[in-house]
């Protein structure tokens, strides 16, 4: 059981995004995925997700090869992500921004929602409960009657996180999640990382704040012009001499 | 029921109206006339304002239902309550298909394709012979009762409004509804999170055409005839309008929509006007009132989540 992407080549016109890059995420472990700007950590989100269709190389969602599913299909399988640019409606408050997630869980759709049956009326119900313990996980109680456009980014972010988590899925992908985060914030993220990790999702964490990834991931894999270029824990990767050189090397 | 409260309105102001009008024989078909549009608007509000599909052409899926009835009790007697449920599936069915093959398409696109459709379907009613009885129309439509008075009418229709009120805020305050519109604000979101948006989209059309077919079937079998320029493309356009002025978010801005341009047109001295007058009343609303008459924000009062976070 694992999502694993292996051997990946993407070119997108003449640009070769990803040019045989590989990654594995394991159900309750946190997978940090980094490298300089341009590496195609998002192109690999992508690919594992179903939005971007993959020259070579394979997906495999727990065995079974993804290829030809597409992203709707994938999310159904419990692959959740977020998007490095914040994706809200800014007209819809945050609250049925996050809600829109519970629609993988609940059964009822426009039949039902006409005539109101029974279980339209339980879902809702339940969504509502969802939604505020989410949001209460988040630190985004106070803002659950805002309108998506009214919110600062770095809390689109955990709007976007919380969102995820909603679809209650077994692997979910956070593109830079933690940029823009304030120390407290950063805080809460880190721990609720570690939270969903614990709970056995497995979770696929794009990053640049080294430190951010240092404290939170089990497993590092580095990227670098869409090569895998390094894979290892944390430590080993902080000490590895090619990922110092062309990534690391100016933080460090 | 909070629900509840607007179909109320609508059949209570219904009533009220009949009692004011029922000797008068003109305003009686101006009320007709006024609740098939307020039905034509309402399927808009449903299809634009829910779905995001701007659909120019409504008033050819009600023209489909209303051949699809008056061809079967005219020609192969059926009963024309059976018109009835065929008509709204016809439009239904013709609407999924369409908004299958279209929804990807742009905005824009998607409005031009439903108004190819209006042509396409308006082409086939003129060349379809003495099953559509070509440019003439259909005449000697059966009336059933109570559609065989003009109070009789003036009641079932506006039922029928305040009925399809109560569908349209049934699925504005849903969780599909919520769905359906984050689908149509930002597909790619909707996608990764499992929504299929394509098919959630066009189950809100298919609806929104079997509402416009109903509005057909009632303009039929009221009217006694049908021709190819009974419910024309110029209906849509009015229709559109309807649902723009009077509040295409709101389940009921709609039907004020209608009853305001019905009202105003009937008060203008010419007929050769009323392509100006849309024109202009068009402008002014998206101008001066982008969300209608009637203008609510998307989601603030239908959101379920309001009343615990205030507690």
């Amino acid at each position: 059981m694992s999502l694993t992407a292996t051997d990946i080549h993407v070119a997108f016109g003449g640009v070769q995004a990803l040019d045989g890059a590989s990654v594995h995420v394991e159900p309750g472990e946190v997978t940090g995925l980094i490298g300089p700007n341009g590496a195609g950590k998002s192109t690999l989100v992508n690919c594992l997700t179903g939005f971007v269709a993959i020259d070579r190389g394979t997906v495999w969602i727990d065995g079974i090869a993804a290829e030809g599913s597409s992203a709707h299909r994938r999310a159904r399988r419990g692959i959740a992500r977020t998007f490095q640019t914040p994706r809200i409606d800014p007209d819809a408050s945050v609250a049925d921004n996050i809600a829109m997630a519970r629609h993988r869980l609940n059964r009822t759709r426009l039949p039902g929602s006409v005539l109101r049956t029974p279980r339209c009326r339980r879902e809702e119900r339940g969504d509502v409960t969802a939604v505020h313990e989410a949001a209460e996980r988040f630190g985004l109680t106070d803002v659950l009657q805002r309108r998506g456009s009214e919110i600062p980014v770095w809390q689109l972010r955990l709007v976007e996180v919380a969102r995820a988590t909603l679809l209650e899925p077994r692997y979910v992908m956070l593109d830079e999640p933690a940029a823009g985060l304030g120390g407290a914030e950063l805080e809460l993220l880190g721990s609720s990382i570690r939270g969903l990790a614990a709970h056995g999702l497995g979770v696929l964490l794009i990053e640049h704040n080294f430190a951010f990834v240092r404290q939170h991931a089990d497993t590092v894999t580095v990227l670098d012009r869409g090569r895998l270029l390094a894979t290892g824990t944390p430590q080993a990767i902080a000490g590895n001499r090619a990922v110092v050189d062309s990534y690391l090397g100016a933080t460090a | 029921m909070k629900s509840l409260l607007w179909p109320t309105v609508v059949l209570v102001g219904a009533g009220l109206a009949l009692v004011l009008i029922q000797s008068d024989p003109s305003s009686l078909e101006l009320s007709r006339v006024a609740g098939i549009y307020a039905l034509l608007a309402l399927s808009v509000g449903i299809s634009y304002g829910q779905a995001g599909i701007l659909s120019l052409g409504q008033a050819a899926f009600a023209s489909v239902g209303a051949y699809g009835s008056a061809i079967v009790t005219t020609r192969y007697e059926w009963n024309p309550w059976a018109g009835m449920v065929l008509a709204m599936a016809l439009a239904a069915g013709l609407a999924y298909v369409l908004a299958r093959l279209l929804v990807r398409l742009s905005a824009l696109a998607l409005a031009l394709a439903t108004l190819l459709f209006g042509e396409l379907v308006h082409f086939a009613l003129t060349r379809g012979g003495d099953l559509t009885g070509g440019y003439i129309g259909l005449p000697g439509i059966e009336a059933p009762a109570p559609l065989d008075s003009r109070e009789g009418t003036h009641l079932v229709v506006w039922a029928v409004v305040a009925l399809v009120v109560l569908i349209a805020t049934n699925i504005s305050t849903s969780a599909e509804g919520r769905t359906v519109r984050g689908a149509a604000s930002d597909p790619v979101l909707a996608g990764s999170l499992g929504v299929a948006v394509p098919v959630r989209l066009s189950a809100v059309f298919a609806l929104s055409g079997a509402v416009a077919g109903l509005a057909g079937f009632l303009f039929a079998h009221s009217s006694g005839y049908l021709a190819p320029e009974s419910l024309s493309i110029e209906m849509s356009i009015a229709a559109l309008a309807m649902a723009v002025i009077g509040g295409r978010y709101s389940p009921v801005g709609p039907v004020v929509g209608a009853l305001v341009v019905v009202l105003a047109l009937d008060l203008l001295p010419s007929e050769d006007l009323a392509g100006l007058f849309y024109g202009l009343l068009i402008i002014a609303a998206i101008v001066l009132l982008p969300r209608g008459l009637l203008g609510i924000r998307r989601s603030t009062p239908v959101s379920p989540f309001r009343k615990k976070a205030s507690a």
